[in-house]
């Protein structure tokens, strides 16, 4: 099925459109396109369509939806134009164009096959009255407007396709302006009806007196398309401008990536050596020093713990940033992570005492080490703010499918409008007496950790009345992985040296 | 002090490029009675007669990312060698992901860097034990 270009007539003002009087007959197999802005300009192209196709004697099928329709039969009626007589001799067939279309798509495109037998029996059956036939359609105008631009090109071609079956029609299609616009197809559809069909200027053109007028109108059109090409060429640059400019700033992440990799192993190089000296010196201090000067090394141990936590803290949130934070997953028993965690934080200090209540008997999948990291985050939180407190504490349930843990301090609480706040980077509670350490970026990495196992990490609190941090995470279903879960929760417990240490002896 | 130790003193080889590192492990190492050779990772990969099995070390603690090569790579290479494959290798790396990387280069262990004195003794202890 090879398609032969049509001569072009748009713009050519003798043959323009159905509106003027007697201005453009129809030859027969041609495929004429309009644009319309307004249904009034469509009905009464219709109309004039309908009308002089009627007075020359030659059958009209109009595949049309209901509402243009009613409109072009009122608008024919005004004219003194009854369809209905027309109608009765078999003249007439006005079709609804959704329940025509609906008969030949199949899986949302037009089928060939069914088109060519539905449209060609319609206008077989038009034409054995012996006179020519004239078609409307407004099918593919609404596979346009429906969105399907893929059927509505393809539904172009079966009708031009259809040109070559024995029973020549003229045929006049009409879309809508609006629909036509600013589209990524709409370059490709043009190009079809540019090939095959008389492309009818629309109304501005056509509802203008004098020839000068319209000559004057179609140089308005061209301007009018010339900058319209304009327009597009610049927002094709400025496209061009953002692609760059986006490449760019992907580059600078991935340069600060890098950067902020590279100097957080820069900064925790001297970190290193600092600690193991303080650890040494300690270690030869402990018989001969007097107790300040170990309680002095030991401050400074901490303080650099404290240091080593910001650098990786700051590292996380850079990673965050860039969605490069990875997580290794892994089954795990929740309410042991909970215990050891516990165990460990309450092991750095002695100001408060920690409190675990409950269990969750939970199988968990997800990262073990970044989930103990929420849980220190949230410990030591609840440490930091409720200094006048001794207690804080855990709480450990399931319900629903899901594993909470609850961190409850009593210590300065927080105001109800902070309390979605307190999640955002860089944000920390305002408080005119303290000030408390801390970039502000830990819970933000916790929320954001808990989110990316599918969890949820609120709080709930009152001002002065401390504070209850909720965790809750999604429970393993039940069954299906009770095997290997045991096989990895063994694998995990042991400590990542014993089972190097066993791959170790099976080399030896 | 060490080499005054009644029984042959076990020999940690530390391959790190940074000085002071290098002095703080040997000294935690020292202190504790082991017998340290220290190298920057920029000379010989293993300064030691490989045919002779009493001059290999009983471990080597590799930095991951030397100035001169890759610790992944001398990793790769002494595991890969008949004579010096069973010599139980940790990696060190203040890169906490690097964890998976020394795995996968042959390593027995790895620890983070800052470590802990008390930690990398267990580790050392742990794997010089059988």
């Amino acid at each position: 099925m090879t398609i032969t270009p049509n001569r072009v007539r748009a713009f050519s003002h003798r043959e323009h459109e159905y509106h003027q009087e007697g201005a453009h007959r129809p030859h027969r197999s041609e495929h004429t396109v309009q644009f319309y802005e307004t249904d009034e300009f469509l009905v009464r192209s219709l109309g004039r369509f309908i009308r002089e196709g009627l007075e020359t004697g030659e059958s009209c099928i109009v595949v049309a939806t209901g509402a243009h329709h009613q409109r072009v039969e009122t608008y024919l009626l005004a004219q003194g134009v009854d369809l209905h007589p027309a109608s009765k001799q078999g003249a007439y067939l006005a079709l609804d164009a959704e329940e025509t279309l609906s008969a030949f798509m199949v899986a949302g495109s037009p089928d060939p096959a069914r088109f060519t037998s539905i449209i060609g029996d319609i206008i077989e059956r038009a034409a054995a009255r012996g006179h020519p036939v004239r078609v409307f359609g407004e099918m593919v105008a609404l596979l346009w407007m429906d969105g399907n631009q893929a059927a509505a090109i393809e539904l172009e071609r079966l009708w031009n396709d259809l040109r070559d079956n024995p029973y020549p029609f003229a045929l006049f299609c009409a879309y809508a302006m609006g629909g036509f616009v600013g589209n990524k197809y709409s370059a490709a559809f043009a190009e079809i009806c540019r090939q095959h069909s008389s492309v009818i200027p629309d109304e501005n053109y056509t509802t203008l007196g004098s020839e000068e007028e319209r000559q004057r109108a179609v140089t308005l059109l061209q301007q009018k398309a010339s900058s319209l090409e304009k327009e597009v060429a610049e927002r094709k640059a400025v496209e061009d401008q953002l692609r760059v400019a986006l490449a760019a700033q992907r580059q600078l992440e991935e340069r600060k990536n890098a950067f902020i990799s590279m100097a957080s192993h820069e900064l925790k190089t001297p970190i290193t050596s600092l600690k193991g000296f303080t650890q040494v010196l300690r270690q030869r201090l402990q018989t001969q020093a007097d107790p300040q000067t170990l309680l002095f090394l030991d401050r400074m141990d901490v303080q650099l713990k404290k240091l080593t936590n910001l650098i990786s803290d700051l590292l996380d949130i850079s990673k965050m940033q860039t969605g490069m934070l990875a997580f290794r997953e892994t089954i795990f028993d929740l309410d042991e992570l909970v215990r050891e965690t516990v165990e460990n934080v309450q092991a750095a200090i002695t100001t408060h005492h920690i409190r675990l209540r409950g269990e969750t008997q939970a199988q968990i999948a997800g990262d073990r080490d970044r989930l103990g990291q929420v849980l220190i985050n949230l410990l030591t939180n609840a440490i930091k703010y409720s200094p006048r407190a001794e207690t804080v504490i855990v709480r450990l349930r399931s319900y629903d499918g899901q594993a909470e843990v609850s961190v409850q301090d009593f210590g300065i609480g927080i105001d109800r409008e902070q309390c979605e706040r307190i999640f955002e980077q860089f944000y920390q509670v305002a408080d005119p007496v303290h000030t408390y350490p801390g970039l502000g970026i830990g819970l933000y990495i916790a929320h954001t950790i808990i989110e990316r196992h599918g969890g949820r990490l609120w709080v709930e609190s009152e001002k002065g009345a401390g504070s209850t941090f909720y965790c809750t995470l999604p429970l393993l279903k039940n069954g299906s992985v009770a095997s290997s879960s045991c096989e990895q929760r063994e694998s995990h417990n042991a400590t990542r040296r014993e089972k190097m240490k066993r791959e170790n002896r099976a080399d030896e | 002090m060490s080499n005054d130790a009644p029984k042959s003193p076990q020999k940690i080889l530390i391959v790190e490029d940074d000085p002071d590192i290098s002095l703080a492990l040997s000294s935690i190492l020292e202190d504790a009675g082991y017998v340290v050779v220290t190298m920057d990772g920029t000379g010989d990969p293993l300064p030691v007669n490989v045919n002779d099995t009493t001059s290999l070390p009983d471990l080597i603690l590799l930095d991951m990312l030397l100035s001169g090569q890759d610790g992944r790579e001398l990793a790769r290479r002494w595991k890969g060698q008949p004579s010096t494959r069973h010599i139980p290798i940790v990696m060190l790396s203040a890169h906490p992901s690097a964890a998976q990387e020394a795995q996968a280069a042959g390593a027995n262990d790895f620890i983070a860097k800052p470590f802990e004195m008390d930690d990398l003794l267990a580790h050392v202890r742990q794997h010089l034990a059988h």
